[in-house]
């Protein structure tokens, strides 16, 4: 059995935004046949207590997936200490990193499910001298990822689209 | 499995797994994919009161600049939509037949990551993307390969007593009045 609820408003409520600065986003090209091996190491990476702002992956051409971590600065000496010790050189190779960058991320009801959201993000920050690195929708959620210093910018442009508590 | 897994000593408890319905991603391709229109796909479908459940756009000169999910449902509505804007048309690509199965919550530990990363490479199941939330890791497969996977992260995940894999029985829609 399926229930329906219709949901609709003017201005998309939040539950509020989630500001945090001095990041590096690290970008790992993970090749055909590599992800279980990849996942060894990650699961060694997750005894270090190196914890995540957000993570996603997604192809960046045929066969070939990127996976982004985005961590605080001060992991991130200890992770490439890691990568350089324990993974092989074609695996340390298909490393990027990319410092340092901010993140502002909302979460509002059922966002998951309501048409417009994304939209509504990116018709803010359009033309408006942001450049948006990352855009991640994922659950309730909205995560958007922007070069340091940007920050300041996007904040009252995503502040006036949508409605804040 | 083999048994290289020797670096889970317990099973990871969690506290549930969703599974979605049926899906198609959407790729942006970046073949001269000016950012307005990855702005105008977006624009197109909040429109037609199209919702994606799932986005995941990069835009850092990859040949694929972003990877969404729509209901299977809506997939004949949105090449309808896009047949008008040929630019757009030329430059997305469609996967029929994925869903996403979803574990929480990740407690933002690189563990789960790593082991889901594990099984499913060693099982050879497609991953065509995934991404945290706040509590859980959503991860983009086969729709038809959903079941075989979850059996898999069974086998070293926990879930609560009486939990199993649920699939929404809710769903929500937005209207305008």
């Amino acid at each position: 059995m399926e229930t329906f609820a219709v949901y609709w408003e003017p201005k998309p409520k939040t539950y509020g935004f989630k500001e945090v600065v001095d990041l590096s986003l690290l970008d790992i090209e993970i090749r055909p046949g590599k992800m279980s091996q990849w996942g060894l190491w990650l699961m060694e990476l997750a005894d270090l207590d190196i914890g995540f702002h957000l993570i996603f992956a997604k192809y960046s051409m045929h066969q070939k997936l990127r996976f982004y971590i985005l961590l605080e600065n001060r992991w991130v000496d200890s992770l490439l200490s890691y990568i350089g010790k324990e993974t092989d050189q074609d695996s340390e190779k298909d490393l990027y990193l990319n410092y340092p960058v901010e993140l502002i991320s909302f979460q509002g009801p059922h966002f998951g499910d309501r048409y417009g959201i994304a939209d509504t993000a990116f018709k803010a920050l359009n033309g408006q001298g942001v450049p948006i690195l990352i855009t991640v929708c994922s659950g309730a959620a909205v995560y958007i990822v922007l070069p340091e210093k940007k920050l300041q910018d996007a904040r009252p442009l995503l502040l006036e689209a949508f409605e804040v508590p | 499995m083999d048994n290289t897994l020797e670096i889970i000593d317990k099973k990871i408890r969690i506290n549930g797994i969703k599974l979605s319905t049926e899906l198609v991603q959407v790729n942006l391709l970046n073949r001269f994919f000016p950012q307005d229109s990855k702005a105008l796909f977006f624009r197109l479908l909040a429109q037609h009161q199209i919702n994606i459940p799932l986005i995941l756009v990069s835009g850092m000169g990859e040949r694929i600049i972003g990877s969404c999910c729509v209901a299977a449902k809506d997939i004949d509505r949105i090449k309808i939509i896009v047949a008008g804007e040929p630019k757009l048309k030329e430059n997305l690509e469609f996967i029929p037949g994925v869903g996403t199965l979803s574990i929480f919550p990740h407690h933002s530990n690189l563990k789960l990551l790593g082991l889901c990363f594990y099984l499913l490479g060693k099982l050879h199941l497609p991953l065509y993307g995934m991404a945290s939330s706040i509590s859980s890791l959503t991860f983009i497969t086969d729709y038809s390969q959903l079941d075989e996977a979850v059996s898999t992260l069974l086998e070293y995940i926990d879930l609560p007593p009486n939990h199993s894999p649920f699939r929404p029985e809710v769903h929500v829609i937005q209207k305008k009045r």
